[in-house]
């Protein structure tokens, strides 16, 4: 086996643009049933926990696609992108 | 929460649902921060990882909490078994020392591989935990 350096220069991979076209669409799943499930519910407080994740996801949503959109350099993209997400505290939990 | 009637959803139906949904997604985006050979990228499928686990978490709660995901305690008698059957099988891995602390540099290999190593001879260098 052979030793290869990583030669990423900023453009996306094959594998993640593969894994930004599967993440798109488990998102927009997800905001389509979760939106149907909203009307559905009785309980109040779950009500209210699926409105906050139908905002989360398409956050993720949009975000995922900006990444696609701006070209140029995608790993400073997607690193600006995260830092004005966290700014504007849209994400509370990452790792 | 809303009883289930006549086949239909009720609260809890749909919120084991979403429960399914978030463990799938949590899954899925720690696999593609991995995967990622793009940092930034990497770093934002790591966001999401994160942010689904707490949902996961949250919605587990929320079910837990209100007796929709019962968690009863283990049998007894299985437990035994188990521990029985898994105590035999320590025996035969054929190992009579306790494992040790060490690390390794397994996951990344120096970059470019010395000149001398031959095909598939990485520097693995044990290290200690101080």
């Amino acid at each position: 086996m052979q030793v290869k350096q990583h030669d990423v220069t900023g453009d996306l991979t094959e594998k993640e643009l593969f894994l930004l076209t599967d993440a798109l669409g488990l998102e927009a799943a997800a905001v389509k049933k979760y939106q149907h499930y909203q009307h559905e519910l009785q309980d109040e407080r779950a009500k209210q926990l699926l409105a906050e994740m139908i905002d989360q996801h398409h956050r993720r949503f949009d975000m995922m696609l900006s990444v696609l959109q701006y070209q140029e350099d995608v790993s400073r993209t997607a690193k600006l992108l995260l830092q004005d997400l966290q700014t504007q505290g849209g994400i509370h939990h990452g790792a | 929460m809303a009883p289930n009637a006549g086949g239909s959803w009720g609260d809890a139906d749909i919120m084991t649902d979403v429960l399914t949904t978030a463990k799938g997604q949590t899954k899925f985006y720690a696999t593609a921060a991995t995967e990622s050979a793009n940092p930034g990228v990497g770093e934002v499928f790591k966001a999401f990882h994160g942010e689904e686990q707490h949902n996961l978490e949250t919605v587990f709660s929320f079910l837990h909490t209100r007796g929709e995901y019962p968690t009863p305690l283990a049998d007894k008698q299985q437990l035994r078994q188990t521990i029985e059957r898994f105590e035999k099988a320590h025996s035969t891995l054929g190992i009579s020392e306790s494992p040790t602390t060490r690390r390794y540099k397994t996951a990344d290999p120096e970059h470019p591989p010395k000149a001398d190593a031959g095909a598939g001879a990485f520097d693995y260098k044990a290290d200690t935990l101080q």
